[in-house]
């Protein structure tokens, strides 16, 4: 997942995005380079690696908005999609210029997820989507993960909570010793059958058959 | 009482201290000393801190993003050296373009080989002194006269100092608060490793903070060296520590992300007044440094930081 943002060095391998005209575009290669080909990394730590905690909630999401203006350009905020895109995504604060540290986890996130929507990504990278979120923001999140798939978008989730995976995933695929062991359909992937994968590999195969 | 400003005011860093203290003391010198309230007065208070302003607004820029430059003195005395010793013709433009290179030296120093401000700064602080006493050993020079009208002249009953600082203000605050570089120093000051995984251009911007610092620096020297109208080569030496004081005093935190050029011009204000004040009542210009130093040391102790240290 780091790979692929950017932020560590591949082990091996290689992964590529390719546009909708057939064009490769290489991945891995720097954070900066990931964020231009429209890879938007949802950090496990938000509050470390995600967030601004000392600026709005305008001011973390204009982030994202002006990653493609240049450096020099006279930039008015757009408050206006800013304010939209918190409605849609029923982010709970008093307004804009709020402070993200005084947010609850959920609303933080939600934040993080505005930043990426607002600069116009189409593959999310999510590491944990929902922790540290009550149960009501966690509903929430899934939705918002669920729309921007709807929209045409491409996500890569990894979570630590299995439940999580199975109610949201399209595809699973189970990791084991650092090569994929099983490709599992999210409707049909019960919490068994993964941890027989994860935790057998390639002989679950065997002794299911 | 100290956390509750910083949410009041957000990100400005001003609070109660640094919005009343300047307050405090223009009242008391006021009734304090009876030369204060005069119009020429004020109008010497407004020379006097127009240069303390533009390096402080110079200083502000580097404190947002967590770093510190104190050889921003050495960059006014080189300046003002340079603008003696060159072509008069050339004098601005070579004046600008030594503090671009100081301040991509001290940049790169600090953003990719890793130094520390402090360090790196006190580094080409040395060095930069030491070079300026090389082009001039004592005040002296001539000054090119256009440069002394630019400094010393009045515009209708206003001293042009008036617009120098203005004019400050007026740049640092659009690229402060208008430009998505603005945006992005305050994100990196913030949390740098946020900044950096969110694909800003950290290095570059911390560059381009110290480049923004030592320019500051070279326009105080042109405006200084004119109002003088002699070069001096040792100009700048009280600038280093007065600006860090300043923005210090206006509440911006030097541990990065809070912070803004009212901040920096009220801290400014409030050393300008002091050091008036003290002038007008007699004290020893000798006692205003050691000021300076403890209320340097009482303003960071009493800030809510994130880091220990500076």
């Amino acid at each position: 997942m780091r790979g692929l943002a950017g932020l560590i060095p591949f082990n091996g391998g290689a992964a590529s995005k390719i546009g909708a005209d057939g064009t490769v575009f290489p991945l891995g290669r720097s954070i900066l380079a990931t964020a231009r080909l429209g890879l938007g990394f949802i950090p496990e730590d938000r509050k470390s690696e995600g967030l601004f905690q000392t600026l709005s909630i305008e001011q973390n999401m204009a982030l994202g908005m002006l990653r493609t203006a240049s450096m020099s350009s006279v930039a008015m905020i757009d408050k206006d999609r800013i304010l939209s895109l918190m409605q849609k995504m029923q982010v709970r604060a008093r307004n804009s210029q709020q402070l993200v540290s005084q947010l609850s986890g959920g609303n933080q996130q939600k934040v993080m997820f505005g930043r990426l929507l607002s600069a116009g990504v189409d593959i999310l990278l999510v590491e944990e989507p929902t922790r540290g979120v009550d149960v009501g923001a966690k509903a929430e999140i899934y939705r918002l993960l669920r729309d921007f798939a709807d929209d045409g978008g491409a996500i890569l989730m990894t979570s630590s909570e299995l439940t999580e995976h199975i109610g949201l995933c399209d595809r699973i695929l189970v990791v084991r010793e650092g090569s994929i062991v099983a490709e599992l359909p999210g409707r049909e992937a019960t919490e068994e059958s993964i941890m027989t994968y994860a935790l057998m590999g390639d002989q679950a195969t065997v002794e299911r058959a | 009482m100290i956390a509750l400003p910083l949410r009041r005011f957000g990100r400005s860093g001003l609070g109660i201290v640094s919005i009343g203290l300047p307050i405090v003391i223009f009242i008391t010198l006021s009734f304090r000393a009876e030369n204060f309230l005069t119009a020429t007065n004020i109008a010497n208070v407004n020379s006097q801190i127009t240069a303390l302003l533009i390096v402080a607004l110079g200083q502000l820029f580097v404190a947002l993003i967590g770093g510190i430059d104190i050889s921003v003195g050495s960059v006014i005395s080189l300046c003002s050296a340079l603008i003696v010793t060159v072509d008069p013709a050339f004098a601005v433009p070579v004046v600008l373009v030594t503090a671009v290179i100081v301040g991509l030296i001290n940049g790169t120093g600090v953003a990719i080989f890793k130094v520390h401000p402090l360090i790196m700064t006190l580094g080409t602080m040395t060095f930069f002194q030491g070079m300026s006493l090389l082009l001039l050993s004592g005040a002296g020079g001539a000054v090119p006269p256009a440069l002394i009208a630019m400094s010393k002249s009045t515009v209708g009953w206003l001293p042009v100092s008036f617009f120098w600082s203005v004019g400050a203000l007026v740049a640092a605050g659009v690229l402060l608060n208008k430009t998505p570089f603005g945006l992005r120093i305050y994100a990196i000051g913030s949390s740098e490793q946020s900044a950096a995984f969110s694909g800003i251009r950290v290095t570059a911007s911390r560059i381009g903070c110290y480049v923004i610092c030592s320019l500051c620096g070279a326009i105080a020297a042109i405006y200084l060296t004119g109002r003088i109208a002699t070069g001096d080569p040792t100009m700048g030496r009280p600038f280093s520590l007065d600006s860090v004081t300043a923005i210090a005093l206006g509440g911006v935190l030097l541990s990065g992300g809070v912070g803004g050029v009212t901040a920096a011009a009220l801290g400014t204000i409030t050393l300008g007044l002091m050091t008036n004040g003290m002038n007008i009542l007699g004290v020893s210009p000798f006692f205003r440094e050691a000021v300076t130093g403890v209320l340097l040391l009482l303003a960071v102790s009493l800030q809510k930081r994130k880091v220990i240290g500076i």
